[in-house]
């Protein structure tokens, strides 16, 4: 059997590492595409959200080229957001259509137990410390996959040479393909670190920070957010990546309680406490609490990104524009539907890049 | 509880929107508040000027409830001291049943968090609701109570009346076959000759907003039909049904889940000519409702789905329900 996932900001590097580690075959992922999208808005009931529509068209994509295991994140059980009802769905629907093969396994919002029999019937029945390990491996994966997208956001406004950047992560993104063992995934991460030194960045251009928000599945997958991130870098905008699957994975279910991912959680966590006491729904009270820790470290703006029909979204809206009134920042709020315009939206980002720099150079 | 003002010594106010889950437990917080000592006021009932000013704050893409929602809130702004909106929490369920959790809706759970950012002036009393086998949990109620300078007698005496009436509500609904609407607003329903019965399902603050759903009962009646709706179903009976379910097919909201067991139980019972499933437009747990469970029972009895939101007018509502009702003659 050949397992696949999503794409989201490559972090199904982590996913794969692990198949492999225990023997078990990955495939490679097709890019999310228009048409996709299209089958999937076709097929989707009414009321559903972008991410349904755009994934329903991905499986389809997946269960065509006879890829008919499709394995789930695990990560923290996402309360009250259609998370998990959207895998099933997408199942019953892929099944519907034509690919009765076609089974989601959701790692995730059943508790550790559950999780564990899950990994252990995919895998073949591993003992207990094999599973340990894999889920190291996983996490190492992971953590190394984050690590190098933060580096490239960080450095990607500054770089001399277009492209370079970018050159560079998707080389040792590569690379990362390949790990089969945890320590395979710290030494990549290593030898891409020293590597990154050769890339020449600018250190006069000014450059300024925004926080980004959103719910995870917009904020993760590039194809959803007409790749904001790398819009913004380019406009000389720093953006650090919010919600990565590190930080919700090892920080979320607490991989090794009082590490850097646990400790960076917990601290969104207490950040968001001013604006949230419930958990709405997704890594609300994460995200939010992240956007306050960036403004706290400088961001000078929030981007938020929201795609029609997700709950959580139309939520975060008066939550961030209360927090935007007490930092005294600006806030753009843009809304992705299935027929929403990427020049339009890049005018929008330029417009408040725009703002952004004269406020700085007023000061 | 009192609290000295500039004309002597007043008794505070809460306010409860007759909006959300006002159809589901208002006779719980009511109890709950009158017994330990505040007066409780629920806005107006929603009118074309409470949802307009709803419509006018609300973001655009809410659903239709949410949107009432503001209205009700603001049409108690000002005039209680504190505005009761519960925080909802999670249903678990025992061990080797079904064996997770179910949620409400979201905009159910940071409804006070979002109302928080929305009205800085508004003040908000906010006890988390939660279910263990479908019973209130009585824990966040005790704290809740304190918290609002109670001593713990008094607050596990008012939480034991405020059980005891919305036991004697669910039964009430079950037992007698009587509506919310006829039990907590006093109105008329499913009275004079009417032979058949047709099942409405649907969240309970669309299917008894009177305004919000343009009279859909009373058309419903006018029209011959006895109206059923989910409420008066036992609670263990829809509980049987949805759990018929195969496992990944069922929920993770609990109210949809109730709606997947209402529809399945009224797709056996012989008595019920049709069912009318209302969603309100956009909403986002039920979007695998027709899916689910709708495909499946058209194949046994008629269903027609309505769907609803502020821009629905009288005529296409009437003939759709016109439609509907020759279909099944
Ligand atoms: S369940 Fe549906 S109708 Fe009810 S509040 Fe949520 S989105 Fe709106």
């Amino acid at each position: 059997m050949t397992y696949a996932s999503y794409p989201a900001l490559n972090e199904y590097l982590a996913m794969r590492a692990m198949f492999q580690y225990f023997g078990q075959k990955f495939s490679d992922l097709p890019p999310l595409t228009e048409e996709m999208l299209t089958w999937g808005e076709a097929k989707s009931p009414e009321y559903a959200c972008l991410p349904f529509k755009i994934y329903l068209g991905f499986c389809r994509e997946l269960a065509r080229r006879k890829i008919n295991a499709f394995f789930v994140h695990g990560i923290r059980n996402i309360r009250a957001c259609r998370y998990l009802d959207l895998w099933e769905g997408i199942q019953k629907i892929v099944r519907r259509e034509g690919y009765p093969e076609f089974t989601v396994y959701s790692w995730s919002g059943y508790g550790a137990k559950k999780s564990f029999q899950i990994l252990k019937k995919i895998m073949g029945g591993p003992s207990y410390p094999k599973m340990l390990m894999g889920i190291l491996v996983y996490s190492a994966t992971l953590d190394a996959t984050d690590r190098l997208n933060d580096l490239a956001n960080q450095a990607r406004p500054r770089e001399v040479v277009a492209g370079s950047v970018d050159a560079w992560l998707s080389r040792w993104l590569r690379e990362l393909e390949k790990v089969r063992r945890w320590r395979q995934a710290k030494e990549i991460l290593g030898r891409a670190k020293n590597d990154f030194g050769r890339i020449k960045l600018g250190q006069t251009r000014l450059v300024i920070k925004v926080a980004l928000a959103g719910d995870l599945f917009k904020i993760h997958e590039p194809f959803f957010n007409f790749d904001t991130i790398r819009k913004l870098n380019r406009l000389g905008v720093a953006v650090e990546q919010p919600q990565s699957f590190s930080l919700l994975f090892m920080g979320g279910n607490k991989i090794w309680p009082g590490g850097y991912y646990h400790r960076r959680f917990r601290r969104y966590q207490k950040k968001s406490q001013k604006y949230l006491k419930s958990i709405p729904g997704s890594y609300f009270d994460v995200g939010i609490g992240e956007i306050v820790d960036q403004l706290e470290r400088g961001a000078k703006g929030i981007v938020h990104f929201q795609s029609f029909g997700c709950m959580p979204d139309i939520m975060f809206k008066p939550i961030l524009d209360r927090i935007a009134r007490d930092f005294r920042v600006p806030i753009i709020h843009y809304m992705r539907d299935t027929h929403a315009s990427d020049t339009a939206y890049q005018t929008r980002l330029e417009a408040f890049a725009d703002l952004l720099r004269r406020q700085e150079l007023k000061k | 509880m009192e609290q000295a003002g500039p004309f002597g010594i007043y008794r505070m106010t809460i306010g409860i929107p007759r909006a959300g889950l006002y159809y589901l437990y208002y006779p719980f917080w009511k109890t709950f508040l009158e017994t330990l000592g505040f007066d409780v006021v629920v806005s107006a009932p929603t009118n074309r000027n409470l949802l307009a000013a709803g419509l006018k704050v609300a973001n655009s893409e809410l659903c239709l409830p949410m949107k009432v929602m503001y209205g009700h809130i603001l049409d108690l702004r000002g005039r209680v001291d504190f505005v009761l909106l519960p925080q909802m929490d999670e249903c678990s369920w025992g061990a080797g049943t079904y064996g997770t959790s179910t949620y409400f809706c979201p905009y159910f759970v940071g409804m006070p968090d979002v109302m928080e950012a929305e009205f800085p002036d508004l003040k908000i009393l906010r006890p988390v609701m939660s279910f263990h086998d479908n019973q209130i949990v009585d824990g966040p109620w005790l704290d809740f109570g304190r918290q609002l300078g109670k001593n713990r007698e008094v607050v596990r005496h008012a939480f034991d009346q405020a059980l005891a009436s919305y036991q004697l509500f669910l039964a009430e609904r079950t037992k007698n076959n009587r509506t919310p609407l006829e039990i907590l607003e006093k109105k008329k329903v499913n009275t004079g000759d009417l032979p058949q019965k047709m099942a409405l399902v649907g969240r309970p603050y669309i299917v008894y907003d009177e305004s919000a759903n343009l009279e859909l009962i009373k058309k419903i009646n006018q029209r011959g039909y006895r109206v059923q709706t989910l409420e008066m179903i036992d609670p263990e009976e829809l509980r049987l049904n949805f759990r018929q379910l195969p496992f990944h097919s069922q929920s993770h909201w609990y109210l949809t889940n109730e709606e997947y067991g209402a529809l399945r139980h009224f797709g056996q019972r012989p008595d019920i000519a049709g069912i009318i499933y209302l969603i309100p437009f956009n909403c986002g747990p039920d979007f695998m409702v027709e899916e689910t469970v709708i495909a499946d029972l058209r194949r046994r009895k008629p269903v027609a789905i309505i769907s609803i939101d502020e821009s629905t007018g009288e005529a296409g509502l009437t003939t759709r329900l016109d439609a509907f009702i020759d279909m099944l003659k």
